[in-house]
């Protein structure tokens, strides 16, 4: 109803929906998330650019295992700060930084001196990935997941806390997308990587931030829904995880083969405990294909709905590495 | 005159009270705690009977984004009415070396939709054709729809444009639409991109431009303006581009297919586009282009003098004539750099002074049968 008000407002004041302006293209936001990177023989160049032409930004660049081989622990966080000049550009090979083995996700934000979020819609990113974990070898490159900057709120980005669908614009409530796969995966097979948020209207559930990750105590449990080209529809396939989801189609279809069709996933929102609710904030997917044209590629995730959730990086004051060269 | 005094006294007082009511009803808006800033306000009903809030996942009404769209211009990869394929390349002679699969998706588990793909050519003859030929699928609920370029459109090169249609061929909203792509090309380019997605902003189900059918409507114009289907930017960003002289050892290459023109005669053929291209350093140079026309595939020899050796660089293309488009960025390794990436993905797309480009293309009006 209100909307409907809202916008008999706006026809009253004479202001059409001509004003309304969406672009289904990726621009550049405050936050950039890469879903999925990996370090090793397979490895990932990330390449990150402010597109402001006057304006300099501090960028916190964290990254949150799902696995570290080396290491052999999960939900792991790394942060490393930068300073990008106005137009600038940087490439970080992460082999460099991370140890091999590791695997995760990404999340690029601007920030302030002391650490606080920054609004800041210039950041553009991509991903290069090189993924040898799959026949043949899977290079490609996808674009960073942009979310804006939508409203400051203190209380919020003092804490590093981000508020999708109140400081920042909204999550997904469905990833969808279509896949090719058969049940061979010495053939062809699709991955999936999907990373999670929390969700800020449970407040009984485990705690939301990425810190708690680190402990591996919060369970996410993801439903997939599947149709394949024939239109079947497979029920409630669930797969638990801690700090992201790292999933092969083959291991789904187990039983039955098929070679095309879509996926929806969806965070499990009933409020049982040791099972957080929430939605995700996006994923991407890894295709190989030995049996038709070789195929390969990488791309996001489709999207659907919108949602609210809940993301917090680190508030520590940026690297005085980094705010010297403001200073200067 | 006491009486017309009074007349005027409860006229003034009920034109106070109905702008006081406005005001507080304007106050309850702002301050309510689906406040409009955030603009997704999650428990919003986009229609009378259809419930958004968070404890309940229906299937999904599409347009609803659509108020949502007013506060968050960054909503790629999101189901919609017309997919558009950047890129697309076959050889009819060597399929195994060079050819694009085509995927598409009907999200909506309860409506069918037919889908008229157009194939634009983008062979580069000069000036170039950019003649088009077409092909209609109906998509059942649920279904995913893959063809291999070469079974169709064998041995040409250009771009994909397909719109959701009803039975009597008239562009309908129905926002349910998604698609990716795959592609090997003879550059030794290869990966998977999204299709761009361009939103309907009129209720489900209902036609474009007033069409009816052939017969009082034989063609009908797709329309984007924000009114009838999202518009598109009046600047694309390449976000990062290798000269291959440069150590990581990639290739680069841009494509760009226009939204603009006729897919019963030829797209519009007269695309151009000026170039700031800034490099590790700061460092910008500004670049015109030759005329792009309906497509254009920017190749590294092109790139290369523009290029720096040092590391990555970045692109801003501005539209020049108001012809919008879509595109993608490739990279690709010719040589033996082991450590070279390769891949495509979208341009960024992004609106300056001046706002988005409104811009439309014809399409013919047939039913299926006519196909």
């Amino acid at each position: 109803m209100k909307s409907k008000l809202i916008f008999s407002i706006l026809v009253m004041l004479g202001i059409g929906l001509s004003s309304v302006s969406a672009l289904p293209y990726y621009e550049p936001a405050s936050l950039v998330m890469f879903p999925f990177y990996t370090v090793g023989d397979s490895n990932t160049n990330l390449i990150l650019t402010n597109t402001n032409n006057v304006e300099g930004t501090i960028i916190r660049v964290t990254f949150i295992n799902y696995f570290d081989q080396l290491k052999s622990v999960s939900c792991q966080e790394f942060n490393q700060d930068f300073y990008l000049t106005p137009n600038q550009q940087i490439k970080l090979m992460l082999s460099d930084s991370l140890y091999t083995g590791s695997t995760g996700f990404v999340a690029v934000t601007a920030i302030n001196p002391d650490g606080s979020l920054k609004d800041f819609d210039y950041l553009a990113g991509i991903a290069f990935i090189s993924d040898i974990q799959v026949t043949p070898y899977v290079y490609d490159n996808y674009n960073g997941i942009p979310f804006k900057k939508i409203s400051n709120n203190p209380e919020y980005d003092n804490a590093g806390i981000i508020m999708f669908n109140e400081t920042y614009t909204a999550l997904p409530e469905k990833l969808i997308e279509d896949f090719y796969s058969t049940i061979d995966p010495e053939y062809s097979t699709t991955k999936f990587a999907i990373i999670p948020s929390e969700d800020p209207t449970e407040p009984n559930l485990p705690s939301y931030n990425l810190f708690s990750f680190v402990n591996g105590n919060v369970n996410m449990e993801f439903e997939n829904y599947i149709w394949d080209n024939n239109e079947y529809y497979t029920s409630d396939y669930s797969e638990s995880e801690t700090c992201g989801l790292y999933l092969y189609i083959n291991d789904i279809f187990n039983s039955r083969k098929t070679n095309s069709g879509w996926i929806e996933f969806t965070r499990n929102k009933d409020a049982t405990p040791g099972i957080t609710a929430g939605y995700n904030i996006g994923g991407i997917k890894i295709f190989t294909d030995l049996v038709d044209r070789q195929y390969l590629g990488v791309s996001n995730l489709h999207r659907e709905g919108y949602q609210q959730g809940k993301l917090r990086i680190s508030n520590s004051p940026a690297s005085p590495s980094v705010t010297s060269l403001l200073s200067g | 005159m006491a009486k017309q005094k009074e007349v005027n006294s409860k006229r003034l007082l009920a034109l106070t009270a109905v702008l006081v009511i406005f005001a507080a009803a304007a106050i309850l808006i702002v301050n309510s705690d689906e406040n409009l800033i955030s603009g997704f306000a999650v428990s919003e009903p986009a229609s009378e009977n259809q419930d958004y809030s968070p404890e309940y996942s229906p299937d999904y009404d599409p347009n609803s984004n659509i108020q949502a769209g007013m506060f968050d211009n960054s909503i790629p990869n999101t189901p919609a009415s017309i997919l558009v394929y950047p890129y697309y390349t076959s050889d009819a002679s060597n399929i195994g070396a060079k050819d694009t699969r085509i995927s598409i998706t009907n999200i909506n588990k309860n409506e069918a939709v037919i889908v008229h793909f157009f194939f634009v050519n983008g062979a580069e003859n000069s000036p170039r054709t950019c003649t088009v030929t077409d092909l209609k699928q109906p998509l059942t609920p649920g279904q995913t729809y893959s063809i291999l370029v070469s079974d169709f459109d064998s041995g040409e090169t250009g771009y994909i444009i397909a719109v959701a249609e009803d039975d009597l061929g008239c562009p309908i909203s129905f926002n349910y639409l998604i698609g990716s792509a795959n592609f090997k090309n003879s550059q030794g380019s290869q990966g998977e991109y999204n299709a761009f997605g361009f939103k309907s902003y009129l209720t489900q189900g209902t036609t474009h431009d007033n069409c009816v059918d052939n017969s009082i409507t034989p063609t009908a114009n797709l329309t984007f303006n924000g009114v009838e289907y999202e518009q598109a930017p009046n600047m694309l960003y390449a976000p990062g581009l290798f000269n291959s002289s440069s150590i990581s050892g990639e290739n680069s290459q841009i494509v760009f297919a226009a939204l603009k023109g006729s897919l019963l005669t030829g797209m519009d053929n007269s695309a151009t586009y000026s170039a700031l291209i800034y490099d590790q350093n700061e460092q910008v140079r500004s670049q015109s282009l030759p005329v792009w026309g309906c497509f254009e595939s920017v190749a590294q020899t092109t790139l290369n003098p523009l290029l720096p050796t040092t590391g990555p660089a970045w692109i801003k293309l501005t539209a020049a004539n108001n012809v919008p488009g879509v595109g993608l960025y490739m990279h690709y390794n010719s040589g033996t750099n082991t450590n070279a990436f390769t891949g495509a993905d979208q341009l960024y797309g992004v609106c300056t002074t001046g706002g988005c480009i409104n811009t439309s293309m014809t399409m013919p009006v047939f039913p299926l049968t006519g196909n």
